[in-house]
């Protein structure tokens, strides 16, 4: 059942004009970039700053709206002999796809092509933690779209929470970090960190980069426990975590409620 | 036999449905009126797995379909609003619900040709007029012979003629054994097809039976004047 409403769905979203614009948007962005800068080093700072707001605001709001403009479809598809976890399913994974599909193919063909013959893992390491912060705002959006039935309060609610998470959050972090400062506050500020989706996906590609040094004792000590193995690891599982637990946050909404 | 038993449905502190029970038997046009707010969509909507109750059941030949989606094979129904996702056809719409179903879609040929849609079915969604997609929506509701038939104001946005059409074929779907429940604000609907009348005011049944008897109970002359009494008056009959 989930694959016939898959391919419906898909269907629509390749007849829809969003996935090539916003895949287009990817692909000249990063060719941008290689074409401004012979350093690799500097596109994946600069593609990462801009995965690291872009990628977050399209993928709450897209989820959110999106959920909400396919309301009369979804009573449709419920009145029909099928299991609300597949209605639910096929509205997320199509959703996925026209986000972080459109992320993986614009970003993607220009970072693997002029990577081939150089850092091709740093250019996954870029895709799969837009992948995944992609993945984990969406989650977040359907759990708001599924938690207010008004429109206007889920959009903003969806607003808000990216606000606070790509901006306020870690405005939050340095002001515990310059009111603390006369203690060892580093651990407590890399938890902190870690319980943010978009710090984990910064953390994810920096220590990778080699640039934690720039950040000084608090970067040396992120690089010291998330630098080795085990760190990566971690931030990946957490990351996992973050997408993981709204989605299905959002599917026991989702299941539960009245349409 | 469909037997809502029980039924009580809130939303926050406003309560619905308060306790409700109905039989409806098969062919039968069963009309649910109210005022705005009245709970008659919730009830209908219980029905179609939209709304889950809060207490009571909903039975169907004596087995319980509340939560039973495979249930729901049994139903054709017809929403208010016709919005799909609208880059898609009439075509692919129309597939997709055979598929889901994986059954015949029997009326199909004939309700594409009663309702001229046959022209408009590889176009999309979003270059049809509001009249065609509820066109659409007709055959999506009445293409697969279900023995129960749910129209959610099934006139709104159709032509004279299309109206007229619907109407034959909902009162010869009614003789052929089904049972069809309709909600609608428009009484020249209402009294060309229903047979059963089901007032609901606040969330309470307060008229359930045939036409004459709410004619006879509220001393009027026109079904209209006899619902309107009943909407003012806020009481059984």
């Amino acid at each position: 059942m989930l694959k016939i409403l898959l391919m419906f769905e898909f269907k629509n979203l390749l007849k829809a004009k969003w996935f090539f614009f916003y895949a287009g948007f990817y692909f000249i962005l990063t060719e941008a970039l290689y074409y401004f800068s012979a350093d690799p080093t500097k596109v994946y700072i600069s593609l990462l700053n801009i995965i690291l707001i872009v990628m977050p605001l399209i993928s709450i709001i897209y989820g959110t709206q999106h959920f909400y403009n396919s309301k009369e479809y979804i009573q449709f598809l419920l009145a029909q002999p099928i299991d609300r976890k597949y209605i639910f399913l096929s509205n997320y994974i199509s959703s996925l796809l026209a986000t972080v599909g459109g992320f993986f193919v614009g970003a993607g063909i220009p970072l693997i092509a002029h990577e081939l013959r150089g850092d091709v893992t740093m250019a996954l390491f870029i895709l799969s933690a837009g992948t995944l912060l992609g993945g984990i705002f969406l989650s977040i959006g359907f759990y708001i779209a599924n938690k207010y039935d008004d429109k206007a309060k889920g959009l903003g609610s969806a607003l808000v929470v990216w606000f606070f998470l790509c901006f306020l959050y870690d405005g939050l972090i340095l002001g515990v970090l310059y009111f603390f400062s006369d203690y060892p506050i580093e651990l407590p500020a890399l938890i902190m960190s870690m319980l943010n989706p978009n710090d984990l996906a910064r953390l994810f590609i920096t220590l990778k980069l080699d640039v934690a040094a720039l950040m000084g004792y608090t970067g040396a000590v992120y690089k010291n426990m998330l630098g080795t193995s085990l760190g990566l690891i971690s931030t990946v599982f957490l990351m996992i975590a973050w997408f993981i637990i709204p989605l299905f946050m959002s599917y026991r909404k989702f299941d539960k409620k009245d349409f | 036999m469909i037997r809502f038993k029980n039924i009580s449905k809130s939303f926050g502190s406003n309560q619905v449905l308060k306790n409700v029970n109905i039989d409806l038997s098969p062919s039968s046009i069963n009309a649910f009126l109210g005022p705005n707010g009245s709970g008659k969509t919730t009830l209908i909507k219980i029905l179609l797995g939209l709304v889950r109750p809060d207490s009571g059941d909903i039975f169907y030949e004596d087995r319980s379909i509340i939560n039973d989606f495979e249930f729901k094979k049994n139903i054709g129904y017809m929403t208010q609003i016709a919005n799909y996702p609208e880059n898609l056809t009439a075509g692919d719409l129309l597939s997709l619900v055979q598929k889901i179903r994986a059954c015949e879609p029997v009326f199909k040929d004939e309700l594409l040709e009663r309702f001229q849609v046959n022209d408009s079915l590889n176009k999309p969604l979003k270059h049809l007029s509001g009249g065609t997609k509820q066109k659409v929506n007709v055959v999506l509701s009445l293409m697969f012979d279900s023995p129960i038939i749910v129209l959610d104001e099934p006139s709104v946005g159709l032509d004279p003629q299309s109206v007229k059409l619907l109407k034959e074929y909902i009162i010869n779907e009614k003789k052929r054994g089904k049972t069809i429940l309709m909600t609608s604000h428009i009484i020249q609907d209402v009294n060309e097809l229903s047979d059963n009348l089901n007032v609901l005011i606040e969330g309470n049944i307060v008229y359930s039976g045939g036409r004459e008897m709410i004619l006879q109970n509220t001393n009027s002359t026109s079904l209209e004047d006899a619902i309107i009494n009943i909407y003012t008056s806020g009481t059984s009959c």
